[in-house]
């Protein structure tokens, strides 16, 4: 445990001595935006809309592209390359690099220098003089034209010596920090609106190196109907699953065109002038020019009755056809199914899965130089995924390395680590003698192989694998150490992880595995088992929040929410068999729904629902112990039934007890949409458990409120031995009980054999032997 | 407070198989049954994370130690079925769990590992069955007319032992009780001997010799049967001398079954064998033998699986022609006839009682030569004529047959016991893939219950771990023929065991245990290796339980490796003849007319001795006569003082004429309960006790002064002159 920890906080601090590359860093940047009117727009805004600008300025400070600690290069030759993104319709037009540094003093102002370079074109190379060691401002402007629209990449090369003869090349007084919360990137950017054509989808209106908060509206001609608002949920759920989605806003807008862009729901019963939708022909996509905005464009989802919007929408949303152009119509267009864990960003439970197909990249599973950093291979898995009697999944890791003698193999190993929690080492062992005996002693590299378990409680719903090469330099005398070059190591793409003897069970309601991954919702990947229940007339908010939570869905399984169904007002006999997600205000407690719920509105405010008197001997058998705290106190009870009650629920579904149903519900409707938004929250990770989560001013806080069930499919014998295993005295008296049971027939077996044995002799003499033992 | 409790045990168990037993009568039973396989099933195959596996294993260990206070069968059995289901879990545990390998050395050491447990744990359970209820058949007395007492053949074959020996053998047969028409005593020669012949004549029995040496032992008996037409045949080794009571207590089974087609009796020694000779304490351990004949032979008889152990027996002749004779095909001839036979469908009896009394092997180097032929002989069995399969025997039958065939493979499992934990510590060979307190968790339940159940069922015969010394000592001599044997059935010569041969020196057998010591010096290495590691732990990157776990492994390992090497220390053998510590009223004529009667400390056939009463002078004179009463009739033999120290007198047999000779035979090892409480007290030794003793073993052998000399001489001496066994 102890080296994990050293090589997480490694990884985090150390960074490449020689050309390193780290894989994509996704990070929420904040780019200031001066010239709009408003910073959030929520749905209390909607009515006032923002100015668009053709130019803006933007500071990106380096902790807003991603970096999240301090930059600390060691070494005679340390680098780190900074990742960062720019819009696709946008150019820079000015710009300017701004950086806060200080270094070792014991450096040689004649040697040391730091080298800056934006997409390795070296902007500038500073000295680094001893004068300025204490801190040192460094501005540079940058020639606009090395923006490229996509991704760029800031390096910055650290060279230092600090003796001209016999120098360490890791010698402690070789350092540079660069801050991160002090250095930014100015720019300013022009954008230059692009042709509209589908073919660019999802851009404009997405783009994953978009460095704000995504704002799209999305625009109905009147309150929408359920189709619209399926339809909406579909187009929602395609941005959410669009790669380097970071979470949006997507507010309703009922009354006109806001600027800039957005997505435009019409039917022919709800045509919307000035956008050509009179003659809809048949499911229809199209993007055409904001008629209120020359510089933003709008996506147009048309049919001429509700079905058709929501065929467009569909395909639309599952890309199931190729669009081109400005205008298309996309009837017969089969609509791909999802049947249960199918997700496909969920790793595959079929077969071993190989981790080439969980990167992008091959590049990302190789290290360059003696500290390549951590290797991180990242996927996405069922949230229910039950092991017993394994301890998790298994790993096939086939792995190579440099062989030299520069190499310390007894200290050096490979770490690896899921979630950031250690997981196993594999070994860097010597040349097996069959190598050598083969003859294969030429060999620059090693290639080994290990198997490893994952234990089954580190796995959670987004998962990061990450292998971390520890190696370590063979002890050499003085003046003889050489950093050797080319280092290369790394983990075969063809290595893999498999999780085919898992089972799907849970315990539920669990608020967690929602938040982390829509469960129970996304157990089929496009919610064809879910209703979202909605007021008559939802409020803005709902929908927004219902909207964002689709995004968030798809995010999770990669697949569009194509077949989910929006119901406004409860009607209880299409609710059997369905997953309920409730988003709404208290109107929704007509019809007893919220019966049950851990919550409920009493005609003036919400109240707690009482401790359940489950028993103790229920809890032994089922194994619902709770382990999440705990029962609401006085002041947490107080905030329920105020008119700022916020809060998420889970409880069995009061249709059908063999489903379940979430509850997104506040007083004040206009902050779920932040509801939603709050659970990636730092503060809040890892606060959402347990089946009642409250946003209150100091984060989100849960508790355990009513009673605990599973859900899943295990086979009865499995579930059996998972008990017993939980109850090693049951096990004890059980083993003892067939010991006990058994010996009976034994005994009387063995006395029957005795005396058929024996029936030539006297009874007499036989029966002395039975109790007696000789 | 203890005999408190031991009394709540009983009550409680006996109310337990009271009320269980009641459940089994009910309706109940069938849905029983099925209750019990799943939840058998379900306890063995149940992995319980570490905290939990220690919980179960402790407490279940202590549930045994307390079920074990009650001494009743039911208790047994329970004891039993725990640790066949404790071992099971184990095995489980280790196929699912730890065979899983990184590198391919890791794969090699660690399946042979694995084989060997596998061996282990299928031994346990056969074992634990055979002697779960060992039979204690009674005595049916002989009935019927002398006229209508069937008639007996009694053979006693010999190739090249001493007529020392093979005398009293005779003498003894000839004065069975049994009415003499009806048996005749054979001296079957191998050798051909003229000195023998002449004896025959003398003494009065028959004399039979062939031309060949076919088929050795075998063969002869073969040949003899053709000469003979006694519907009974008796068998003893030359060196078997039976009792006067043999013939009377066995026949009458056979009288009583038809299908009976032998009865055989326990091998008795009295003689020490080379463990209680030469190990310091050894006269208390009980001899080798004692396991298989007092318990494991009984259980075999519970299950008619009875086999016949080449002496000390008696059989049907009808069997006997059934199967054309003795089976010569394999080198262990009497337990396969007896397979033979039983496929054919006949019955076998056991009769726990001492009714004849043999010489055991002498030095280590005879008995590891026998054991080695036995051990050729059963895997020859076992390939040729495999109890499991084939015709004739019952389920019980064959599983019995099996065990004892199976047990002979106990060698190479054995080493690589011995040397298993070297792997890790020299070679860090990581042979099992689980954390080390992981292991221990499922191993020690395993080890300790199977070792108590062992314990409870053999009920003193056989002291804890001697049992793995015994088979240490022999596993390294034993891997060539059993392994050859397996691939090659048809190798291996019937060579024959030494007995009665005198060694003249205390030597250590230093060629018997070479192998031995080899290893000891491996496992000491790995110890100071082992040790150094351990010490070192973050320099090495070792993982200190696992270093810990294969310590105290290779520790056990070490301990008893040398116990097995205090083996080698053979003392001299100064004695013709043993001494028996009967205490035989007798009267002693001096020279000058006086008589006294007196009782003999100890006798042997070659003198005895005695003490003088209180305050008796001797003076200068000498005793030249002794005479004891045997049938209630004096006989007299001519003896002289050898020695005197204080008042204990040693007298010497002189020449006797064969009429003496025969009754000091008779009234020496011809008493019917001559042997039955000869020896050690079969008491059980607890654990502590005999590890304690094993300890002090070992440190006398390590404070050995190299006086005595390696004698390879003596060693090489022994190999000629086959004796015939």
């Amino acid at each position: 445990m102890k080296n994990a920890k050293k090589a997480t906080v490694a990884s985090l601090m150390l960074l490449t001595l020689s050309g390193a590359s780290y894989s994509q860093i996704a990070g929420a940047a904040s780019v200031k935006r001066t010239a709009r009117a408003s910073a959030d727009v929520t749905a209390a805004a909607v009515d006032t809309l923002p100015v668009p600008a053709t130019a803006h300025q933007g500071r990106l400070s380096f902790e807003s592209i991603g970096v999240g600690q301090t930059i600390h290069l060691v070494g005679v030759n340390g680098e780190m390359g900074i990742p960062f993104g720019l819009r696709n319709d946008e150019t820079v037009a000015k710009a300017s690099l701004r950086l806060s540094v200080s270094y070792s003093p014991a450096l040689l102002s004649d040697l040391s220098h730091l080298i800056i370079l934006v997409n390795n074109e070296i902007i500038r190379s500073v000295p680094l003089l001893r004068e300025n060691a204490n801190g040192l401002e460094i501005v540079i402007p940058v020639d606009p034209a090395i923006f490229l629209p996509g991704e760029n990449r800031i390096n910055l090369r650290f060279i230092g010596h600090y003796t001209r003869d016999c120098e360490d090349p890791v010698h402690s007084s070789l350092w540079m920090n660069i801050s991160n919360k002090r250095s930014f990137l100015d720019l300013e950017m022009v954008k230059t609106p692009l042709q509209a054509d589908l073919e660019r989808l999802p851009a404009p209106f997405f783009d994953r190196f978009e460095t704000g908060r995504l704002n799209l509206p999305f625009i109905f001609r009147a309150n929408p109907s359920e189709d619209m608002l399926e339809a909406a949920g579909y187009v929602a759920s395609w941005i959410g699953s669009s790669r380097g989605f970071r979470g949006a806003s997507f507010q309703p807008v009922t009354d006109g065109i806001p600027a800039g862009n957005g997505i435009v729901f019409t039917t022919g019963r709800n045509p919307i002038a000035g956008l050509g939708d009179d003659h809809i022909t048949g499911p229809t996509i199209a993007i055409v020019k904001n008629p209120n905005d020359a510089s933003s464009q709008l996506l147009v989802v048309m049919g001429r009755n509700g079905e058709e919007l929501k065929q467009a929408a569909a395909v639309l949303a599952t890309r199931s056809a190729t669009l081109e152009g400005q205008r298309v119509v996309v009837d017969d267009v089969k609509i791909p199914t999802y049947k249960p864990y199918e997700a496909p960003k969920w790793i595959r439970t079929d077969r071993p899965v190989k981790l080439s197909e969980l990167i992008q990249s091959p590049q990302d599973l190789i290290g360059n130089s003696i500290m390549p950093g951590p290797l991180e291979v990242n996927f996405k898995s069922a949230p229910d995924l039950f092991f017993w009697p394994y301890s998790g999944p298994r790993m096939d890791v086939k792995y190579r390395y440099p062989y030299g003698s520069w190499l310390d193999r007894k200290r050096s190993r490979l770490d690896i680590s899921l979630n950031q929690q250690y997981v196993s080492t594999l070994p860097i062992g010597e040349k097996t003698w069959i190598d050598r005996l083969l003859g294969r002693d030429g060999a620059v590299g090693i290639r080994n192989r290990g198997k490893r378990s994952i234990p089954s409680y580190t796995l959670a719903p987004s998962n990061y694998l990450s292998f971390f090469y520890d190696l370590q330099l063979a002890d050499k005398g003085r003046c003889q150490a050489v950093l050797p070059n080319n280092v290369r190591s790394s983990i075969d793409p063809d290595s893999s992880i498999n999780l085919m003897h898992a089972h799907h069970l849970a315990r539920l309601p669990d608020l967690g595995l929602f938040a982390g991954a829509g469960y129970p919702f996304t157990r089929i990947a496009d919610l064809g088992n879910s209703t979202i229940l909605m007021e008559e007339h939802p409020t803005a908010g709902a929908i927004q929040a219902y909207l964002g939570l689709m995004a968030r869905f798809s995010s999770f399984t990669g697949a569009a929410v194509t077949r989910v169904t929006v119901q406004e007002g409860i009607n209880p006999d299409r609710l059997k068999g369905r997953d309920l997600l409730i988003i709404g205000g208290p109107s929704l407690s007509e019809n007893n729904l919220l019966e049950n719920a851990p919550v409920r509105w009493n005609g003036q405010h919400m109240t707690l629902k009482e401790r359940p008197l489950v028993s103790r001997l229920y809890n032994f058998l089922h194994m619902t112990s709770p382990d999440v705290p705990t029962y609401p106190d006085q002041d947490v009870a107080a905030t329920i039934s105020s008119p700022e009650f916020e809060g998420l629920m889970a409880w069995r579904s009061p249709f059908d007890r063999s489903h379940d149903a979430v509850a997104l519900l506040a007083v004040d409707q206009n902050k779920l949409p932040n509801f939603v938004q709050a659970f990636d929250k730092k503060q809040n990770d890892g606060q959402i458990k347990g089946d009642l989560a409250l946003n209150t001013i100091n984060g989100i806080r849960s508790f355990q409120v009513g009673s605990l069930y599973w859900r899943g499919s295990v086979p009865f014998w499995l579930w059996i031995g998972y008990w017993i295993s939980n109850h090693p005295l049951v096990m004890i008296v059980v083993t003892l009980c067939v010991a006990l049971l058994l010996a009976v027939p034994i005994g009387t077996l063995l006395r029957i054999q005795q005396k058929r044995r024996l029936k030539h002799s006297s009874t007499a003499e036989v029966s002395e032997n039975d109790e007696s033992e000789e | 407070m203890l005999r408190k409790s031991r009394i709540k045990i009983n009550k409680l168990l006996s109310e337990a198989k009271y009320i269980l037993e009641h459940v089994w009568d009910s309706f109940l039973q069938w849905p029983l049954v099925f209750l019990i396989a799943a939840a058998a099933i379900m306890v063995i195959s149940v992995p319980l994370p570490l905290y939990y596996q220690w919980v179960y294993g402790v407490f279940f260990m202590g549930l045994t130690l307390l079920i074990d206070r009650n001494p009743s069968h039911y208790a047994s059995i329970v004891i039993c079925l725990s640790s066949i289901l404790t071992s099971t879990r184990y095995i489980f545990w280790r196929i699912t769990q730890t065979l899983r390998f990184d590198h391919i050395m890791d794969a090699i050491f660690g399946s042979i590992l694995f084989m060997a447990e596998l061996y282990a744990w299928a031994i346990l359970i056969l074992g634990l069955f055979q002697i779960l209820w060992p039979m204690q058949r009674p005595v049916i007395p002989l009935s019927g007319k002398d006229e209508d007492l069937p008639t007996i053949d009694v053979f006693i074959p010999t190739f090249n032992e001493s007529m020392e020996i093979v005398r009293n053998t005779v003498f003894a047969a000839m004065g069975m009780d049994y009415p003499k028409d009806r048996f005749k005593v054979y001296l079957l020669d191998d050798g051909n001997r003229e000195e023998f012949r002449i004896f025959a004549e003398q003494a009065g029995c028959n004399y039979l010799t062939r031309t060949d040496n076919l088929n050795a032992k075998a063969g002869n008996l073969n040949a003899a049967l053709k000469k003979t037409s006694g519907e009974l045949v008796c068998i003893f080794d030359c060196d078997h001398v039976p009792t006067r009571a043999f013939l009377q207590l066995t026949v009458g089974w056979l009288q009583k079954e038809p299908n009976l087609a032998l009865v055989q009796t326990p091998h008795f020694f009295y003689s020490p064998d080379p463990i209680q000779k030469n190990v310091p304490g050894g006269s208390e351990l009980p001899g080798d033998n004692e396991l298989f004949y007092g318990t494991v032979q009984r259980g075999n008889d519970l299950w008619d699986a009875t086999f016949f152990c080449g002496s000390c027996a008696i059989l049907r002749r009808a069997a006997l022609e059934e199967n054309d004779g003795f089976s010569g095909e394999t080198v262990t001839e009497d337990a396969h006839t007896a397979l033979r036979i039983q496929r054919r469908g006949w019955d076998t009896a056991y009769i726990n009682i001492r009714l004849s009394a043999g010489l055991a092997t002498d030095t280590l180097l005879a008995h590891i030569k026998q054991r080695a032929r036995w051990a050729r002989g059963m895997t020859q069995i076992l390939r040729v004529d495999n109890p499991l399969w084939g015709k004739g025997l019952t389920i019980a039958q064959r599983l019995c047959y099996m065990n004892a065939l199976l047990h002979y493979q106990f060698a190479l499992p054995r080493v690589i016991f011995l040397i298993s934990p070297l792997a890790f510590i020299l070679f860090n060979s990581s042979i099992i893939h689980s954390s080390a307190v992981m292991v221990f968790a499922y191993a020690i339940p395993h080890l300790f219950m199977s070792l108590w159940a062992h314990e409870r069922l053999s009920s003193g015969r056989r002291q804890p771990f001697w049992g793995e010394i015994n088979e240490t000592l022999l596993a390294f001599h034993l891997i060539k023929p059993t392994l050859i044997t397996i691939f090659n059935p048809k190798k291996g010569k019937f060579n024959v065991t030494d007995k009665g041969e005198r060694s003249e020196d205390d030597y250590f057998d230093l060629r018997s245990v070479r192998p031995h010591l080899i290893t000891t010096a491996f496992l000491f290495l790995g110890l100071v290796v082992g040790t150094i590691k351990l010490i070192y732990a973050d320099y090495f990157h070792i993982q200190s339980s696992v270093l810990v776990l294969n310590i105290l492994w290779a520790s056990f390992n070490f301990i008893i490796l040398l116990a097995s090497v205090a083996v080698a220390n053979e003392s001299r053998q100064v004695r013709n003849t043993v001494r028996f510590p009967f205490q035989i009223p007798f009267s002693a004529y001096f020279d000058d007319g006086h008589v006294i009667d007196s009782v003999t400390d100890n006798i042997s056939l070659g003198g005895l001795a005695f003490s003088l009463p209180k305050n008796y002078e001797l003076a200068d004179r000498d005793i030249t006569e002794i005479s004891m009463k045997v049938d209630n009739r004096s006989f007299a033999l001519p003896v002289k003082i050898v020695s005197r120290s204080g008042a204990l007198v040693r007298l010497q047999f002189e020449t006797a004429s064969m009429s003496e000779q025969k009754k000091l035979v008779a009234a020496l090892m011809g008493q019917a309960d001559a042997w039955q409480h000869y020896g050690p007290e079969e008491k059980p030794v607890s654990t502590i006790a005999s590890m304690k003793h094993i300890l002090k073993i070992i440190f006398g052998l390590l404070r050995y002064r190299p006086q005595k000399r390696i004698n390879k001489k003596a060693a090489i001496k022994n190999e000629k002159g086959a004796v015939q066994k």
